[in-house]
């Protein structure tokens, strides 16, 4: 159920709050919230996730991803 | 003969110059990345990264696309069989076995034998490309609607194959797959369909989202809702190698898959979809075990995935002829040649041979550089499996909304995955099989545009079908493989009235 | 890099708060192409938007958002905020796709007047190709035939009510004749059906059928353009036959929403007249056998408006398909 939650949040988040922020806002509540891993783990891992596939697939390879208010 | 041989010999002498070499490499590097993604196949794939390839020269541009191309399609079964997240609605069949090979710690094998049958099928097809491609495809424009409509249909008949369950089940399944494949602008009319003032739904329903969220998704939530984590498969070194026996039962339907996929893939259109479906049915119908097949069955994995990159080598062969957009991948390649200034036509081969001959070597080597950046890499893949579930899931959640979203660059596509996510996730639960819905989205919108284009061309009578060889042809290998799989029926009720009569018999002489 | 970057800005355009005081542009410009990479939208929006990068030394990059048939993607311009940096690369079918939603009674997708038009880039006439085997060699004979045989010569195109099954009913009518259609999904497919020898007929952009053309496998009959088309000095057009209703061209166009500040839009304008000059440009263009066609502020508006006008006559003429 959780997991059906958050990728509602994600499909609604998306365009609005930006690629990298809702990935990252996601991964941190299912690792966090859900399967209940240590808060400093949870957040790197999360905003490194969002950073990586970013810059991998919006820099390098040049597929459009939504960004955010203030370019994020 | 010569003459081919020799125009190769130039080919080869471009492909494997430094730089173009380098090129090719490059391109199957990315092809691979883009086609792990879940739900990024190699058509996405190819239109996502066509851009980036419009600063370089046109022979450079298109073995670069090639080798996009060729990567797009090895990086997807590698999802499949890994995680069951198809990167395509070909590549559905492949998860069903190879993803119950992987939980029984099979995947290493998996990988190593989808990964050699997509480099034969797609070695054998650049050399049946080369070799037959003007005659083939002269008989390939032949096919007009009647003909693509009549193999449409022999393709929804295999569909009573394909189910290791119910049959009611497997055709409840399909109709549903027909009326999602129904929703979108009625192409004869611009009618919209069923798309609730939703603008994009207009184009219908995704293959890709259906196919991620049925699979993929429904997979997600159906193992991270159990109470007690999967365990983790941890694959040693020896099991990476597929075993001898293993070797042994995939040669054949890689050989099988090979020449179906190819003949499929020659026809213009995207019937190249069908390839593997047909291919997996075959091999369930020759299988001397075919009640392996859905618990991981190796001639499951190996069929489709050859017949399925031999189809689309094969939707070359008209592309590459006689200049003609004959399918969703070689339109955008010809689209690339365009802008590159090439004119893509019956003349290509003469005006700029060392494009055209170069492309057929670079995808020689294409196929060659993948398996050797494949075959070491399925030790590197099947080590993901080792991250613990609780890691695992919610990256693979994340990447399959990124997928799912930069195809079309819709959040409507996201919403699409996500309900299909749960209904799959439900018909699991009642055992019903979710990949004829797959195939019934496929289908619908094909079949139905080929049917009313048909009556458009005949100005409403049927019998264009019956009238035309091909088609009529097609239409009579359908009645014998429906009166085939009636036939069992039609005995067991000889049977029945046989018993009855017997029955009456002895009630008439007690 | 910088590019990439560029691409993925049209949603920042459409939520970021711009102040007004800013010179324009001062951010990353997004020009919408609604169709996928490879079409003729995309292959001419990316020449332009590398163009006016040049001139307004400012990043313009372009996004692919596509989906039934183009209207995804003008709607998404059509809402967006006027400020001059969210921009649309439209072609004939802006025209076509409100008029077919009015036809149906259903909340458009847009308008036209939801948009202010910039400038013309290219307009391209259609041309008419029948198959090499086919007996008529000239439009005249083909047009006589129809007349002779109502409703049995049959034509492809690329969907119905899309570009090339309007050029084709804007001739039916300027002509008098019934032609019957099989629309295909896309140009590509309706090509490969005149080639297969499936239909008898196609209304074709120019540069997707020359070489097969000069390759003897179809024949030009006429072209719907008030001039010839210059890699085909030898075809008629139907003006001089005759038939001066028939014209129709696949031209693109650079739209803004409406609204946008009429010093931007001043300054787009001058932006795509220099980058329409940009050799880098115009070799592009020949790349892809489109002549560059430009005009601009009323010329443009005068040109969009006859053609909207002819489209839209068009759409009402062919009326709801009703199948049999």
């Amino acid at each position: 159920m959780a997991i059906f939650g958050v990728c509602a949040f994600a499909a609604l988040a998306l365009e609005r709050l930006g690629f990298r922020t809702t990935v990252a806002l996601s991964l941190a509540f299912l690792l966090l919230g859900v399967e209940r891993r240590g808060l400093i783990f949870s957040t790197v891992f999360a905003i490194a996730f969002a950073a990586a596939a970013f810059l991998l697939f919006d820099t390098f390879l040049r597929v459009p991803l939504p960004r955010g208010p203030f370019g994020i | 003969m010569d003459d081919t041989l020799q125009n190769l010999a130039l080919g080869f002498s471009i492909a494997l110059s430094p730089a173009i070499l380098w090129y090719a490499f490059v391109g199957c590097v990315v092809g691979t990345l883009v086609g792990v993604l879940p739900g990024v196949g190699p058509l996405a794939g190819i239109s996502l990264l066509l851009p980036a390839t419009f600063g370089l020269d046109a022979t450079r541009a298109i073995v670069m696309l090639a080798g996009i191309y060729y990567g797009a399609m090895y990086g997807g079964s590698t999802t499949s069989i890994l995680m069951r997240i198809p990167g395509e609605a070909a590549s559905v069949m492949t998860c069903i076995d190879g993803y119950a090979m992987a939980r029984k710690g099979r995947a290493g094998a998996a990988l190593a034998i989808a990964a050699v049958g997509s480099y034969v099928a797609g070695t054998v097809s650049v050399v049946a490309l080369m070799l037959l491609a003007p005659p083939l495809a002269s008989f390939a424009l032949r096919f007009g609607p009647p003909e693509y409509f009549a193999l449409l249909l022999l393709g929804l008949f295999v569909l009573a194959y394909m189910s290791s369950g119910s049959m009611l089940k497997a055709l409840a399944m399909a109709a549903l797959g027909l009326l999602l494949g129904m929703i979108g602008i009625d192409q004869m009319t611009g009618y919209f369909r069923f798309a609730y003032g939703v603008v994009e739904l207009g184009d219908g329903i995704g293959v890709v989202p259906v196919a991620v969220g049925l699979f993929g998704l429904a997979e997600i939530l159906a193992t991270a809702g159990l109470a007690v984590p999967p365990q983790v498969i941890k694959p040693t070194l020896r099991e990476l190698l597929p075993t001898r026996q293993e070797w042994r039962e995939s040669a054949a339907p890689i050989g099988r898959g090979t020449v179906l996929g190819f003949l499929i893939g020659i026809v213009p259109g995207s019937a190249h979809i069908i390839s593997s479906f047909v291919s997996y049915a075959v091999e369930r119908k020759l299988a001397k075990r075919p009640q392996e097949f859905g618990q991981g069955a190796v001639a499951g994995v190996a069929g489709p995935e050859s017949a399925n990159n031999a189809a689309t080598s094969g939707a070359f062969v008209p592309m590459l002829a006689l200049g003609v957009p004959s399918g969703p991948i070689p339109a955008v390649m010809l689209a690339a040649m365009m802008v590159h200034g090439v004119s893509p036509g019956p003349l290509l081969i003469k005006q700029q041979p060392e494009l055209f001959w170069g492309f057929i070597a670079s995808m020689y080597v294409g196929n060659v550089v993948l398996l050797i950046l494949n075959l070491p890499l399925v030790g590197v893949f099947v080590n993901l499996l080792r991250v613990p579930y609780a890691i695992l899931y919610p990256s693979v959640l994340a990447f399959c909304i990124l997928g799912v979203y930069a195809v079309n660059g819709s959040v409507v596509d996201v919403w699409i995955m996500l309900l299909m996510g749960g209904l799959g996730y439900f018909l699991r639960k009642l055992d019903f099989e979710t990949a004829p819905i797959v195939l019934g989205v496929v289908l619908a919108p094909m079949l139905e545009m080929a049917l009313r284009q048909s009556l458009a061309m005949s100005d409403g009578q049927y019998s264009i079908f019956v009238a035309r060889p091909i088609s009529a042809t097609l239409l009579g290998v359908g009645l014998i493989l429906i009166a085939l799989g009636l036939q069992p029926l039609v005995t067991r009720g000889l049977d029945w009235r046989a018993r009855l009569a017997l029955a009456e018999k002895g009630d008439e002489h007690p | 890099m910088r590019l990439s970057r560029v691409c993925s800005l049209a949603v920042l355009a459409a939520v970021a708060v711009a102040s007004a005081q800013e010179p324009y542009p001062s951010r990353p410009i997004t020009m919408v192409a609604p169709f996928p990479p490879g079409g003729i939208a995309d292959l001419t929006a990316r020449p332009v938007a590398a163009a006016m990068e040049k001139v307004l030394k400012n990043p313009v990059g372009v996004l692919n958002k596509t989906g039934a048939a183009g209207a995804v993607g003008m709607q998404f311009v059509a809402t967006s905020k006027p400020d001059g940096y969210t921009l649309l690369l439209a072609l004939s079918s802006i025209s076509i796709i409100p008029e077919a939603d009015k036809l149906f009674g259903r909340p458009p997708a847009f308008t036209v007047d939801q948009f202010a038009p910039i400038a013309l880039i290219s307009a391209d006439p259609t041309i008419l190709v029948v198959p090499a085997d086919k007996p008529w060699k000239t439009a005249a004979e083909f047009v006589e035939d129809a007349k002779r045989r109502p409703g049995q010569i049959s034509y492809s195109s690329s969907g119905v009510y899309g570009t090339l099954h309007m050029a084709m009913e804007l001739l039916s009518h300027a002509a008098g004749i019934k032609l019957r259609h099989v629309p295909y999904a896309g140009g590509g497919p309706a090509l490969t059906a005149v080639l297969g020898g499936h239909v008898d007929a196609l209304a074709s952009g120019p540069a997707v059928v020359l070489p097969h053309i000069k390759a003897g496998k179809l024949r030009a009959l006429a072209g719907w353009g008030d001039k010839r088309v210059v890699a085909l000095p030898e075809v008629p057009t139907f003006k001089e036959l005759g038939f001066p209703d028939a014209e129709f061209y696949i031209w693109a166009g650079v739209f803004a929403p409406k609204g946008t500040p009429e010093p931007v839009l001043a300054k787009l304008r001058d932006a795509l007249r220099a980058a329409v000059n940009d050799p880098d440009f115009k070799g592009a263009m020949e790349k892809i056998e489109t002549p560059i066609v430009f005009k601009q502020g009323a010329e443009f508006a005068r040109f969009f408006e006859a053609d909207a006008g002819r489209l839209a006559e068009g759409v009402r003429k062919v009326g709801r398909i009703e199948t049999k």
